[in-house]
Formats: structure tokens, C-alpha cells, sequence
């Protein structure tokens, strides 16, 4: 027991009125969660079972379209980590390792695209990527291309949009990391005769593995269900998992097909976030302090 | 004088115990408060005193026991209706708040007139002395000054009993001393009943009418600090307050009645026959002031103890003077001397007799077994 | 130790503009003067100003986002922080599964959600109205009110309460004077948040909107599908700076409230 006033834990409840029954304040928001989120979900559930029956799911995890398309969104997920990863760590570094007025302003270039809408910084990527955009116009004047590149329509501007929507996520949860890593480490390595190349590589690449496990994970997971990117900058032909179910259900009606799709996407989600929640805290990833 | 009679009791507390889980942090505590008394409540952190607090407060409810305020039972009464005035080692002070707000804080709870408030602040502000900071932020004040603000907030409502906290635990120690004077002389003032919490000795010997000894959830001994220094009633509170030499032995015959054998092998006399049996362990306590030095071959009072050893230190402290003395085996012992009746010859090395009159040592049985 | 390798600094400030400068490229194509989207704009108008503005159809798409918004924010700000009180004060079982399923709408694809939400508001009723955008935009919204508030919570001292139900404080008096005032900033980031959320959000609302109900980013959304004119860009630039807007202001909130605690 401190000398403090502090509420022990199994203080009693015993007296009328006073905090008695905090719990309670959380049912209105639970509720709402409950009819606005659960239900839905197991309505879906529900639905992709029972229109017309469980066969949608054969036919979700056989067709050829169903299973290019899962290889084509694991390969962009797999790519827009790799690209994160590369574009985010030299960041993250130097956001957790310079003076104050530098990390702010990289903190700001991070943090004002991150609550940016997704659909605008991807609309933004088409003035940029399209046949008479900036990039190909740019080009073509300076006599470098005599016909306009694809720059999207395709799995490049897929990946580029996603990689820079999403980098954001990389880049918190890599400064988070490499926050914790104490400077001293490394004085402590170089003042051992150890040069600054094998220093990074041996005291802070594996002291910020954990940023970088965090990172990658809620990227991967992110961009497997994307959708407002390839959807705008991605090849038609080859859709992805979210396009598909909303093909299904939106122009198709196939609100069973759809269902099925997107249970098998959430299960996906879910099983890589619980696989992944063992070795890193999820509710660090969300912004949740340590105790609560 | 260390019972008063539950009727007289301003605040009574009836066989209070709080468990939780695992841990049992009060064991059945008793004390009646007087009307207008300065009681402390003394023991190390962990000892009960904080809980008893906050279940006098209302902050924690006892799961047995009963508290009562003028004779009537306020055990389950939510704490806003208690009337019972806190201050917190921490301040809890409201931060967004002005300390004008912060005073008035309890007036507006009760709805007090506006006009009346004002007027109750500026009191309350006076009395603690800080008038002229009502429009300040708590942040902008010093640690002694927030400290002011939070009395001035408690006692505005004139509470039937006030509750201290630890509240001078965070502020340095001259600080505390002059808080410590401001304190009593509000007590005073406002002849509130005060329950005052604190880890520290000397704090609770100069303010307290009567202290009661916390010791592993439960009150070892309530009385004043003459009381607990000059008639403890069990070893722990005889060596918890103030300095003491202890000589461990067992109980035998001796030539003027009962005597204590040391594991030394020295025969002790023990003062007022106490009521023990041969043949059982005990302690006896004597107090550092009421033993005497002499250089071996002095002659020694009549019917006095007397140990011999041999000066390892010379400590000066204040008007007196500390000679910590080496015994056979190589235990030491201490024996505090005024410095107008030191002896020159005695130095680190002499060989002395440490002595005292039987009536000087207190004995207390060792728990059996 | 504050030296950082050139190179590494130079590679940092690229990514940097790579975060930023795309995004940047509507709001110059806005005030073009040519009515296709095209670079380098030409000249300089307010015409694709006007015409979001006054064009009934986006007129109404901006105000139903500001309604929903405002609406959405408003349930997830109660909401969640009767959540975020429950989850740190109340005694039941379960409290982390209880957590990471309140926490669960920022972790389920939102294509998913809405096309759930798709499926059981077609059976309610409640596509192409304003009710069911709000619906489901504050399940979405919740979880940043929740961390936000928590996080405020975390850092509250519950001495305060203490404090003032022994001054005479009744429960309820002590939490809209004592705790509440103190939470606020935390309330009102996480209120932001989910407003921009909302704001922003384009998937559910593709779902959810009719053509009288539909949002701005529904209907940027199909504007960009269906050809583009430069009203696209000026309907881009207005979402960005009301965000700009919400987050400046949330940062100043953010400061004032950390200057209070630090000072």
C-alpha cells in the first residue's frame, strides 16, 4: 500500500453512489458496436452460408479468378511492404535521431498525410501517373520517351499509391522502435573501436526489429484489404480481393458470392493479426498506452 | 488518560478491518478521537494508517467494522456526506482551477449563496495566509503555497474532522517545520478535530495531543508522546520512538526479586516486579539518556546495573554527547550524556562501566515459542 | 548523440516530399482556367470554386458530409467515452478481449464492414439516409475517441475525485466539474478524429449513398471514375483543407493541454 490515496485495487464498491457502476457507462457504446458492427458482420456471415448455400465458399476458394486474384493481392501487399520498408527506415532513423526541430517537421510530413483522405492523395497520384500526366508529359518533353509509359492501370501505380498512403503506418511504428533504443548503445559501440557501418548493423538493426516487425505487419494487413487505391490506380484485369467483393456485391448482386469473399478476407486478417499480436502489443499499433 | 470513554468520542472507530485479495491491510483497529484533539497516526508505509484514513474519509469501504461520527454510524455513508475534510500528500489540488475556485469548490457543492462565498474564501485565504493569490493557477504556486491552498480548501466548509495525509511528505524540511507550526496554530484557531498521518516520528512528537503506534494493520499503542516514549507497552513501540539499548535474557530469581539473565551472561535487576515466571524470555529496553559512563574502577551507584565495555565512537549532538560502547561478544550499546556532565578522561579505547537504576529499564516478554 | 549522416538526411528529405508534394498537386490544378484536367494549369480561376459551391449536387454532397460528420463525431464522442470510462474504472471479466473488440472497426477492412453494413441497411432501410451514413461512420469513429480518451484517463489522478467528494462533491457534481473538465482535451481530440474519419471516408459511404445522400468523398469517388473535370480538384482541395483545418486545431488543443500539465 503506497502512502498515497491512491484506490487500491478491490477498493470496495459498497457505497451507494459513489462509484459504483462505471462499467456500465461502456453498454450504450457497446451496444452501438453491437447492432452497427457485429450484427452486420454475422448477418454476413449468415448470408454467405445460406445464398443460395455453403457452396459459395467452393467456389470462392477454387475458380481461377478468385485464386490469380489472391496471389495478385499478396504480391502487392508483399510489395508495398517491401517499399514502405525501404522509404521508411532511413526516415524513421532520422525522425528519432536528430534535434527537435528537425524530427517536428518530419513528424508533420508524417502525421498530416496520415489523417489526409485516402481518396484524395490516391486521386492525386492519377494527375501525376496518367498518359498526360506529370510525370509522362514531363518526359516526353525533355525527349527522354517518344510514347507515354503505363504508369497506372497497372500493379506499379497500384503499389506506388498504396506504398505511399500506407507509409505513414511504417514509419510510426518503426519511430516508435527506434525511439527505445538507447543512444548510449551506440556510443557505447563506437567508443569500442567499432565503425559507425558495423555499428548500425550490429546494435540497431536488430534493437529496431521489433519497429520493424509492427510496421510490416499492419502494412501487409492493411494493404491485403485496400481498396480506394487499386481501385482507381489499379489494372481493371486483374482486380484484387476488395474489388472482387465489391463487384460481387455491387454490380453483380452477388450478395452470397460477396459474402463469402469477404468472410475468407476477414479470416485472412484476422489469423495474420493474431499470429502477429505474439510478438508485438496490438494496442501499441493502435495508440494505446502500455497501462489503462 | 490513553482511554476515553466511547460517549465523550467525537470520532470512533470500532474494530475496523479492511482485507483485500490476498493481504489483510487492517486487523481490527480501535480509537476514539476527542472533540478538538490532534491525533496522529504513526507506523512505517504498509502499516494501515493511509487505510484507516480513507475508510474514515469514505474512500474505501472497511469489510468490518464501524466508524461513528457523534455516536452515529457513518460507516456506509458516501463520502461527500460525511462532512469530513481532507488534505492530500499530493494536494489533489484542481488544475484547472483558480485557487480562488479551488476554495470555493466545496461552498459550490453545497450551493452556498454567491455573496456568502466570497466572503468564506477570503476567510479561509487569511487564515493560511494567502491572501492576494486568489486568481493564480495551482502550476503557478510553490509546493508549500499549494500545500496552504489545499488547508484553506478544506477548512472553508469547516468540516466536523480533518483528515492530513502525509501532507507535508512531498516539501523539504525547513519548509516543513514552519508548515508544521502553521498547521498546529490553524488547529488552534479552528479547534478542528485533526487525524494526522505520517511516517515521520519527530513530526508527530511535536504536533500531536496523542499518537497512535500502527504496526502491520493493526494499533500497537495510542497516548501522548510522553506516554509512548517514557511507558511503552510492548518492545516494538519502546524501540520504534526515540533511541533504546535492548539486552535480551531470561527471567530468574535474583537477590531483590526477579532478575534477567543476558545471553551475555550478566544478572540484571529489573525495576517494579513485573508479572513473569522464571524461566521466561524477555527484553529489557533502556533508554540511551538513562544510563551513565564511567571509566572501569569508578565507583558505581548503589544497586545500579552496570555493563562493562570499552568507547568505539564519540558522537556530539547538540547539547549532548553519544558514546556508542563496544560490550564483550562485540554487540554495541549507546549511552547519550549532557555535555555539561561529561567526563574528559573518557575516549575512544577507555574501558568503561555503562550503569543505570533498575527502575530505569523496561521489561517485555518475547513471544513464546 | 545528434549526428545523422548526410546521405541518410538527404534520402529522409526525399521521402519526406514523396509524403507530401503528390497530395499538394490538386489544389494548384483547382484554380485552372481549362475545363479539363490537365498539367500545367492554365491560368487563374475560381470558377471550379464556384461551381462545387453552388452546383446543387455538390452543394448538397458537402453539406450531408458536414451533417454526417458532425452527427457521427458527436454519437462516437458520447459513446466512446462512456467506453473509455467503463473500460478503465468498471470490474468485469474479459476487459482485453473487451478492448480489442471496441478497438476492432480500425482493424476490419473497411470494404468489409461495408459491405456488412451494405447488406443488413438494405434490410433496415436505412441505405441513402443520413441515419444510416451517421450509423456507420461513429462505429468507425469510436475506436480514436476510446485511445484518445484513455489516454487522457490514464494520466488522471484519481485523487481529484477523491478530493472532491470529500469537499461535499456528489458523484455526478465531481465528474462534470473535476474529471470531465480534465479529460477534455482528450474528448475533444478524439471528437476531431472521428469528424475527420468521417470526413474522409469514401468506401461505406459508396455503399450508403443514394443520389439525394451522398457524401463528398462518394461523390469525388465516382466523379474520378466517370472522366474528370477540374471540379474533382476544387472538391479534392476543400476536403484537404477542412482536414488541414480540424488537425491544426487539434494540434493546438494538443499543446495547450501539455503546456497546462508540463507548467
Amino acid at each position: 500500500m503506497s502512502s498515497q490515496m491512491a484506490p487500491s485495487p478491490g477498493a470496495a464498491v459498497r457505497f451507494r453512489g459513489v462509484r459504483s457502476r462505471w462499467g456500465a457507462l461502456a453498454l450504450p457504446g457497446a451496444a452501438a458496436l453491437a447492432v452497427f458492427f457485429v450484427v452486420p458482420l454475422a448477418y454476413m456471415l449468415v448470408r454467405s452460408l445460406s445464398d443460395p448455400s455453403p457452396r459459395n465458399y467452393v467456389e470462392v476458394i477454387t475458380s481461377s479468378i478468385y485464386l490469380k486474384s489472391y496471389a495478385t493481392t499478396l504480391l502487392v501487399a508483399v510489395w508495398t511492404v517491401v517499399v514502405c520498408l525501404v522509404l521508411g527506415y532511413p526516415y524513421a532513423y532520422v525522425m528519432a535521431r536528430s534535434s527537435r526541430p528537425i524530427s517536428m517537421i518530419l513528424g508533420f510530413c508524417v502525421l498530416m498525410p496520415f489523417w489526409m483522405s485516402i481518396l484524395v492523395r490516391t486521386y492525386a497520384w492519377t494527375v501525376w501517373l496518367q498518359d498526360n500526366g506529370l510525370i509522362n508529359t514531363f518526359l516526353l518533353r525533355l525527349g527522354l520517351i517518344r510514347e507515354p509509359m503505363a504508369l497506372m492501370g497497372n500493379a506499379l501505380g497500384t503499389t506506388v499509391g498504396m506504398a505511399q498512403v500506407l507509409l505513414p503506418f511504417m514509419v510510426l511504428s518503426l519511430v516508435t522502435a527506434m525511439k527505445r533504443i538507447d543512444p548510449a548503445l551506440e556510443l557505447a559501440s563506437r567508443s569500442l573501436g567499432v565503425g559507425p557501418v558495423r555499428t548500425f548493423l550490429r546494435v540497431f538493426l536488430p534493437l529496431s526489429g521489433p519497429g520493424v516487425f509492427a510496421g510490416g505487419l499492419i502494412v501487409f494487413v492493411t494493404a491485403l484489404g485496400f481498396y480506394l487505391t487499386p481501385a482507381i490506380l489499379g489494372d481493371p484485369t486483374k482486380p484484387l480481393i476488395s474489388q472482387l467483393i465489391v463487384e460481387r456485391v455491387n454490380t453483380l448482386l452477388d450478395f452470397g458470392g460477396g459474402g463469402a469473399l469477404g468472410i475468407i478476407l476477414l479470416v485472412l486478417t484476422l489469423v495474420i493479426l493474431l499470429i502477429g499480436a505474439r510478438f508485438v502489443d496490438l494496442k501499441e499499433i493502435v495508440g494505446l498506452r502500455g497501462e489503462s | 488518560m490513553t482511554t476515553i470513554g466511547a460517549e465523550s468520542a467525537h470520532l470512533s472507530i470500532r474494530s475496523l478491518s479492511k482485507r483485500y485479495k490476498a493481504t489483510v491491510a487492517l486487523d481490527g483497529v480501535d480509537l476514539d478521537v476527542r472533540r478538538g484533539e490532534f491525533v496522529t497516526l504513526l507506523g512505517a508505509s504498509g502499516s494501515g494508517k493511509t487505510t484507516t484514513l480513507q475508510c474514515i474519509a469514505g474512500f474505501v469501504s472497511p469489510s468490518s467494522g464501524s466508524l461513528l461520527l457523534d455516536g452515529v454510524d457513518i460507516t456506509t455513508r458516501p463520502a461527500h456526506k460525511r462532512n469530513i475534510g481532507v488534505v492530500f500528500q499530493n494536494y489533489a489540488l484542481f488544475p484547472h482551477m483558480t485557487v480562488a475556485e479551488n476554495v470555493a469548490y466545496s461552498l459550490r457543492a453545497r450551493r452556498a449563496p454567491k455573496e456568502d462565498r466570497k466572503e468564506r474564501v477570503a476567510e479561509a485565504l487569511r487564515t493560511v495566509r494567502l491572501n492576494g493569490f486568489e486568481d493564480r493557477k495551482p502550476s503557478e504556486l510553490s509546493g508549500g503555497q499549494q500545500q496552504r491552498v489545499a488547508i484553506a480548501r478544506t477548512i472553508v466548509f469547516r468540516p466536523d474532522v480533518l483528515l492530513m495525509d502525509e501532507p507535508m511528505g512531498a516539501l523539504d524540511k525547513s519548509l516543513r517545520e514552519s508548515l508544521q507550526l502553521e498547521v498546529m496554530r490553524i488547529h488552534r484557531e479552528l479547534g478542528m478535530t485533526v487525524i494526522y498521518v505520517t511516517h515521520d516520528q519527530e513530526e508527530a512528537l511535536t504536533m500531536s495531543d496523542r499518537i497512535a503506534i500502527y504496526h502491520s494493520g493493526s494499533i500497537l499503542q495510542v497516548g501522548s508522546a510522553d506516554d509512548l516514549y517514557e511507558r511503552p507497552t510492548s518492545r516494538y513501540v519502546a524501540e520504534f520512538i526515540g533511541e533504546s539499548n535492548t539486552f535480551p535474557g531470561t527471567v530468574e530469581p535474583g537477590p531483590g526479586g526477579l532478575a534477567l539473565r543476558t545471553d551475555g551472561g550478566q544478572l540484571l535487576a529489573l525495576g517494579d516486579a513485573p508479572r513473569m515466571s522464571s524461566g521466561r524470555r524477555a527484553v529489557l529496553v533502556v533508554r540511551p539518556e538513562r544510563m551513565s559512563v564511567t571509566a572501569r574502577g569508578a565507583e558505581i551507584p548503589e544497586g545500579a546495573n552496570h555493563v562493562d565495555g570499552t568507547v568505539r565512537d564519540v558522537v556530539y549532538i547538540g547539547a549532548s554527547l553519544k558514546y556508542v560502547i563496544e560490550m564483550a561478544g562485540g554487540e554495541t550499546r549507546q549511552v547519550r550524556v549532557p555535555a555539561s556532565a561529561v567526563d574528559p578522561v573518557i575516549v575512544r579505547g577507555t574501558s568503561v562501566v555503562m550503569a543505570w537504576q533498575p527502575a530505569s529499564g523496561i521489561v517485555f516478554p518475547e513471544p513464546e515459542g | 548523440m545528434r549526428r545523422v549522416n548526410p546521405a541518410v538526411g538527404a534520402a529522409a528529405a526525399l521521402v519526406a516530399v514523396f509524403l507530401v508534394a503528390p497530395t499538394l498537386v490538386v489544389i494548384p490544378l483547382s484554380f485552372t482556367e481549362y475545363s479539363v484536367l490537365n498539367w500545367p494549369p492554365h491560368g487563374f480561376s475560381l470558377k471550379w470554386y464556384d461551381e462545387v459551391l453552388t452546383d446543387p449536387t455538390w452543394r448538397s454532397a458537402t453539406m450531408t458530409s458536414l451533417k454526417v460528420g458532425a452527427g457521427a463525431a458527436l454519437a462516437a464522442t458520447v459513446l466512446g467515452t462512456g467506453i473509455a470510462l467503463g473500460l478503465s474504472r468498471g470490474r468485469f471479466r474479459g476487459k482485453n478481449v473487451a478492448t480489442i473488440a471496441i478497438l476492432s472497426p480500425m482493424i476490419v477492412p473497411v470494404v468489409i464492414t461495408a459491405v456488412a453494413n451494405y447488406f443488413v441497411f438494405v434490410k433496415w432501410g436505412l441505405t441513402g439516409t443520413a441515419a444510416g451514413l451517421i450509423a456507420a461512420h461513429t462505429v468507425l469513429g469510436l475506436p480514436f475517441v476510446v485511445v484518445s480518451v484513455s489516454n487522457s484517463l490514464s494520466r488522471f489522478d484519481r485523487n481529484q475525485e477523491n478530493a472532491a467528494y470529500s469537499l461535499g462533491a456528489s458523484p455526478l457534481f465531481a465528474f462534470f466539474t473535476v474529471t470531465l473538465p480534465q479529460l477534455l482535451p482528450g474528448v475533444l481530440s478524439g471528437a476531431l478524429f472521428a469528424f475527420i474519419t468521417s470526413w474522409d471516408e469514401a468506401i461505406i459511404s459508396q455503399f450508403l449513398s443514394s443520389p439525394q445522400v451522398r457524401t463528398l468523398p462518394s461523390l469525388i469517388f465516382s466523379q474520378i471514375s466517370s472522366g474528370v473535370d477540374p471540379s474533382v480538384a476544387a472538391a479534392a482541395s476543400i476536403l484537404l483543407a477542412v482536414t488541414a483545418a480540424l488537425l491544426a486545431s487539434a494540434s493546438i488543443i494538443g499543446a495547450v493541454s501539455r503546456r497546462k500539465r508540463s507548467s
